[in-house]
């Protein structure tokens, strides 16, 4: 994991040095939308925790949703 | 109550352990009021109301916490039992709550670009100890266009089980990298990376094959290593509607890899209502030591009884709602600090044996609904 996960941050660290220029595509003045419920990540944050739980205990995978988690045996 | 029964409720319990999203958001200055409410046709129901109060303390630090009480009746498979003796009372089974009380807080330091969160969790009940750490930083770069995001958190727990188990700790560990990206003014994308390691006894004490004397208990290996890679899309399709896609693909050292879809849509039917719907479905293969029940001897060492062990698919389709007060309606608060977020969610998985012997249906099917009071300071 620790390969793996090493990996992942030099390949992050090293496109966002070199294309830093580029990953600006939106100006503050046009970020109106983003301000917006609906384009929210997690528009209903109280839904995505719940059920971020309710999935875990009913499925056998977890991740993928950034967070944190723990004190419990249901996984 | 019987304390098998009270062990399987951390089945779940668990769903309702607080989880903050890292995401680049600013750290909240207000407080939520929320009631969640499960229930399956296995005979799981939890009611769950809680407070979550994040205060701004200075420029630059932000205390949260949360605090709730859980209640939670469930039932499992029992042995067959001989009828009480006369005199004697039978337990009941089904329809009575227990409880709990989670608690956790946190300290965020949120200043220009840069946002650091530490906290601490810890819940307690008759036949479980939850405690756990957790820290996250956030940077946001590129005039906002783009957040990168790592959070850690590592659980200490015990079991409190009534019968001799091969170790009572549990450990999580769970590691999430994330970036987020501003594609135009009208999409954004989310990349998702997340490391799962788990330690000590896995499976639940109550899960058990209970034709043989003794029962065969369920019994997972001591370790478990999980990698989860999620990638998520939103689009703005015309100015009051978005599209949400999401897409996840976990595999771990035990064999199961899954894949998940979420699709979202939402739209503003007016200023103040935002209307939204979901379809989810998911997919998993099963663990290398899952095989069929009748199949198991004493003898094994490791053996599979919940269905979350073997392959399944399953369906979500969900409605969701946030609501801001009317200009003019409750007039001493400021519109544009109050939400009320509303959603609704039934899901279904594929038919099981397994399911069928351990809840007596031959798929579950569940609902979950979450109520949430949001107001801003």
């Amino acid at each position: 994991m620790n390969r793996q996960v090493l990996c992942i941050c030099l390949l992050l660290l090293t496109g966002l040095a070199g294309c830093a220029e580029k990953l600006v595509n939106v100006q503050p003045y046009e970020m109106e939308y983003f301000a917006q419920d609906k384009m929210l990540f997690m528009p209903l944050d109280s839904r995505t925790m719940f059920e971020m739980h309710i999935f875990s205990i009913r499925e056998g995978s977890a991740g993928g949703l950034s967070g944190f988690q723990g004190g419990c045996g249901c996984r | 109550m019987p304390m098998t029964r009270k062990l399987l409720t951390l089945i779940v319990t668990c769903m309702l352990l607080p989880v903050w999203p890292v995401l680049a958001d600013k750290p909240r200055d207000g407080m939520s009021y929320r009631f969640s409410f499960y229930g399956d046709n296995g005979n799981n129901l939890v009611i769950a109301p809680s407070v979550l109060l994040s205060k701004k303390l200075t420029d630059t630090y932000y205390l949260g916490t949360t605090a709730g009480v859980d209640a939670i009746t469930s039932a499992t498979k029992q042995a067959p039992k001989a009828p009480p003796a006369p005199g004697e009372e039978e337990e009941d089974e089904g329809g009575n709550f227990s409880y709990r009380i989670p608690v956790a807080l946190w300290l965020t330091y949120d200043k220009d670009d840069d946002t650091l969160t530490g906290g601490g969790y810890y819940s307690y009940e008759d036949t479980y100890i939850g405690r756990s750490l957790f820290a996250a930083y956030t940077r946001r770069m590129n005039l906002n266009n783009t957040a990168l995001g790592i959070s850690y958190s590592q659980s200490f727990d015990n079991w409190v089980p009534d019968r001799q188990l091969p170790t009572d700790q549990r450990s999580e560990r769970l590691l999430d990298l994330t970036i987020s990206q501003l594609l135009s003014p009208r999409r954004s994308i989310l990349f998702t990376y997340s490391s799962l390691r788990s330690d000590g006894f896995l499976a639940q004490p109550t899960d058990s094959i209970v034709e043989y004397t003794p029962p065969i208990y369920a019994q997972y290996p001591e370790h478990r290593k999980g990698n989860a890679y999620a990638v998520q899309f939103i689009t703005l399709l015309d100015n009051p509607t978005s599209l949400h896609a999401y897409y996840r693909y976990y595999r771990d050292d035990w064999g199961i890899q899954s894949d998940t879809v979420n699709l979202e849509l939402y739209r503003d039917i007016s200023p103040t209502v935002m209307l939204g719907a979901r379809y989810r479905y998911y997919r998993q293969s099963e663990a290398f030591f899952a095989k069929d029940l009748n199949t198991y001897t004493p003898s094994d060492t490791l053996v599979a009884v919940n269905y979350r062990m073997y392959a399944f698919h399953s369906n979500t389709v969900g409605v969701m709602a946030i609501i801001k007060p009317p200009k003019g309606f409750l007039s001493r608060f400021d519109p544009d600090k109050v939400k009320l977020k509303l959603s609704a969610d039934v899901f279904t998985t594929s038919s099981h044996p397994n399911i069928q012997y351990q809840y007596d249906t031959d798929r579950l099917t569940g609902m979950f609904t979450t109520i949430a009071l949001d107001y801003d300071f």
